[in-house]
């Protein structure tokens, strides 16, 4: 019975062990985006996103507070959390989902990948259903991942007003930038 | 000359408009106000774990003022963001530096200190997230 318990604990062990080993956070990732228009270009940068990424499984997930989002006009900064984002009713948005390609990177060799990543984006209680790629670099053990994609406002229940409409675009470039490190 | 009397007015006007859009449009300065709540890194960190919602209602959009000490620092794009210490080893308070604090760090990189932050706090995501710190005392631990 001793001898079951203890093998029991030296595998949950080790299972704990390499599950953690594939697991790679950060804490300060970061996502901008930018609305281009002829009448005014906002961009906004948010540099404490929340994600993990597991090297095994592929699984990948980040979520941020809306109101980190940096604006260097105060007065976009306080339209965007008061009226189009609603962030006091909807403070966080969200991604999760996987890279279906994660068996042909290999985070062990330094190099550059393309990563084939799906997934859940959830902003204001409004999920969609997306897919792009992302290039991965790993270097020396450390793991960084980019990608751009495009959000449409109007998809995520954005309501522009009128006087507004025509200074922000319907589809917004969003630039992602996560730099890893390992879970210990 | 009734004409130009009505341009000069708009003129000044319109003068008057940019400029109150110009101040209003920049962000205020965190250590110039007089309206923070003063708290420590341990006691913020702790009420938010208590109750998210309470402290978000709080503290989310408000200057505050924390102490605290620091526990690692990483620079990312010539940006430094500080993490204090909370008693917690689930989380942290999260301090997003202006970079026109970079220099005034320096003393804290080679040594951890007790600091005192005064920043805007974004809200809860695991640890306590503030952006647009600026430094207000730096104390050596003994």
């Amino acid at each position: 019975m001793k001898l079951k318990i203890v093998s029991l604990l030296l595998l949950s062990f080790v299972l704990n062990f390499s599950i953690e080993a594939q697991t790679y956070f950060t804490k300060t990732g970061t996502i901008k985006f930018e609305s281009k228009t002829k009448l005014e270009d906002i961009k906004a940068e948010n540099r404490k996103v929340l994600s993990v990424l597991n090297t095994s499984t592929g699984a990948l997930s980040f979520t941020l507070l809306m109101k980190a989002f940096d604006f260097p006009n105060k007065i976009m900064q306080d339209h965007f959390n008061e009226s189009y984002a609603e962030s006091d009713l909807y403070p966080k948005a969200s991604f999760a989902g996987s890279i279906s390609n994660i068996k042909q990177i290999d985070f062990t060799k330094n190099g550059t990948y393309t990563a084939n990543f799906t997934g859940q984006l959830t902003i204001k209680n409004v999920t969609k259903t997306i897919s792009d790629q992302a290039t991965i670099v790993v270097k020396d053990g450390k793991i960084s991942a980019t990608s751009k994609i495009k959000v449409k406002p109007a998809d995520y229940n954005f309501k522009i007003p009128a006087p507004v409409v025509g200074k922000i675009a319907d589809e917004l470039d969003v630039f992602i930038q996560l730099n890893y490190e390992q879970k210990k | 000359m009734k004409k130009t009397l009505i341009a000069f007015v708009l003129l000044v006007i319109v003068g008057v408009s940019a400029y109150y859009y110009s101040e209003a449009s920049k962000h205020p300065d965190p250590l110039k106000s007089d309206d923070y709540i003063a708290v420590s890194s341990v006691q913020l960190y702790a009420d938010f774990e208590k109750d998210e919602v309470a402290a978000t209602k709080k503290y989310a959009d408000k200057t505050l003022k924390v102490d605290g000490i620091v526990t690692k620092i990483e620079l990312n794009e010539e940006r430094y963001t500080l993490y204090l210490n909370t008693n917690n080893e689930m989380g942290n308070v999260i301090c997003e530096m202006n970079v026109s604090e970079n220099e005034k760090l320096l003393p804290i990189i080679s040594q951890p200190k007790q600091i005192e932050i005064y920043g805007t706090c974004n809200g809860f995501l695991m640890d306590v997230q503030m952006n647009k710190c600026k430094v207000g005392k730096i104390i050596d631990i003994k």
